[in-house]
């Protein structure tokens, strides 16, 4: 191959040349994920899971970790996390939190009788740069129940960064149900609503429409998370870490971006 | 006289003998006699740039070419595949390019075209990166990328997917009943044609006290599907490779 990038055995992008080596390898990585992700990469049906060791459901214990409140245009959900069931995607999430990169975010799709999502699109509904994907925790034993906190993510369990949804009802099917693929990995639960659920269900019963690139479900008007905050910490630890995410720049060296 | 539709070929090196099946049906009497031939996406299995100069595309291009020089219209619609498809390859091969979501009369009924993809609501995970990843900045890095390493990439992420799923055909959510009706109703019309589920079918239902359908069609992994849009019917049409 005459280009600087190969791959090797176990999958990684070699570059011999250092100065395209930042620049390519997060590029690559962009392309992988569109490439497998759009790919039509679905959760696995039912009948599929039958054979599988579920896990059941446990229900989460009491965490001393901060509470957080997403402060909306339609007002605020206060939000109870789970360190010690998803250490990985609850650091995660108040490391955003407290960057600030969610100030200013929308929660761009809403399906009645299913899910609200958001934590990565602007106003103008253009995604931000996100930090480095996490590694699942989605076989911890929590299941996703109505009002439980999500890591959203792509094909690839391990693809989660900043986005998360809120399950409107019980959405077991959502659930690990195995570790064999991306297909039975289910969704990290990682945290649950504790006031303002009736919030969460108004910005679902929101009307909804197609809207820059979606094609339907993005409410109408547009709910905009104001602030999100640690309860107890007043602003940002960061103000120019808040500055920080620039929009959409998926070949900058730190965005791995849903890989 | 016949509208022909078509998707989800899945056209890929490693089964020739569904190339040679798209070859040989563009060149038949039925397809160079069709009013027009509607691909609604998916028609390779990984798609890497209009720049690709490998031997499959140019293929398909010369394929279609020659439906176009018939007089045939051969209207194109992305899917989830082949989504970097672009007006320079569409100029190539001759193809009109659609938008998702675009209303076509079809013998003086109003009918909605789709891939379907975006009517899987139900599937978190392909949702949460499908707008991400089609922004125009994205496809520009993309695609500025060198091709020999899209190429490679485009390689392993077949590999993976097999590896994952322990065959190629991965499994599809179906679509979402509610956005489907949705949909429909915002684009005022009682017929539907898509495909990316895989699940070839014609579904009578009812819209807004209206009698309405739904027509998915096939994939061409084991052999070709094809529906028949005439004034009076419509048909699903199985071919089978030789």
């Amino acid at each position: 191959m005459s280009d600087p990038a190969f791959i090797n055995h176990a999958g990684y992008v070699r570059v011999s040349c250092a100065h395209v080596k930042s620049r390519l390898i997060p590029m690559l990585k962009s392309l992988l994920a569109t490439l497998l992700l759009l790919a039509p990469l679905t959760l696995v049906p039912l009948t599929l899971t039958a054979q599988t060791t579920k896990r059941a459901p446990t229900t989460a214990p009491a965490s001393p970790s901060p509470d957080v409140v997403l402060h909306t245009s339609q007002g605020d959900i206060t939000v109870a996390l789970y360190p010690d069931k998803a250490p990985k995607s609850v650091a995660n999430f108040l490391q955003y939190v407290r960057d600030g990169f969610y100030d200013g975010t929308v929660m761009h799709r809403a399906i009645p009788g299913y899910l609200v999502q958001g934590g990565l699109y602007t106003r103008d509904l253009q995604p931000k740069r996100t930090r480095s994907a996490i590694a699942s925790e989605a076989d911890n034993g929590l299941s996703n129940l109505r009002g439980t906190l999500v890591v959203a993510r792509g094909a690839d369990p391990n693809s989660g960064t900043s986005q998360f949804f809120f399950n409107l009802v019980d959405n077991r099917r959502l659930d690990f149900t195995g570790n064999q693929s991306g297909l039975t990995w289910g969704y990290t639960v990682f945290g649950k609503v504790t006031k303002g659920m009736d919030v969460v269900d108004k910005i679902a019963a929101l009307p909804t429409r197609g809207l820059g690139p979606f094609a339907a479900d993005v409410p109408n008007p547009l709910v905009v998370i104001t602030s999100a905050r640690v309860v107890g910490e007043d602003s940002p630890a960061s103000a120019s870490s808040a500055a920080a995410p620039a929009v959409a720049k998926p070949a900058r060296k730190a965005a791995k971006h849903q890989g | 006289m016949a509208t022909l539709f078509i998707a989800d070929l899945h056209l890929d090196p490693s089964r020739p003998q569904i190339t040679a099946l798209f070859e040989n049906y563009l060149a038949s009497d039925e397809v160079r006699h069709a009013d027009a031939l509607y691909i609604l996406g998916d028609l390779v299995e990984a798609w890497i740039g209009d720049d690709d100069d490998a031997e499959l595309p140019q293929r398909i291009a010369n394929a279609i070419r020659a439906v176009r020089d018939a007089g045939v219209p051969v209207y194109f619609m992305v899917g989830n595949r082949d989504f970097l498809l672009g007006e320079t390859f569409a100029q190539r091969a001759g193809l009109t390019l659609l938008d998702d979501g675009t209303v076509h009369e079809l013998y003086g009924r109003p009918t909605l075209l789709m891939h379907g993809d975006v009517l899987c609501t139900d599937d978190v995970a392909y949702q949460t990166v499908r707008q991400q990843v089609r922004t125009p900045q994205w496809k520009a890095q993309i695609l500025s990328m060198p091709l020999e390493a899209r190429r490679a990439f485009a390689s392993k992420a077949r590999e993976d997917s097999r590896a994952h799923t322990g065959a190629t055909q991965e499994s599809i959510m179906d679509v979402n009943d509610a956005a489907m009706k949705r949909a429909m109703h915002d684009a005022d019309v009682t017929r539907l044609i898509h495909g990316h589920t895989h699940r070839p079918a014609v579904h009578s239902l009812q819209l807004d006290d209206q009698d309405a359908e739904r027509i998915v069609l096939g994939d061409w992994y084991e052999h070709g599907s094809v529906l028949k849009v005439t004034p009076d019917r419509v048909e699903l049409l199985g071919l089978s490779v030789s």
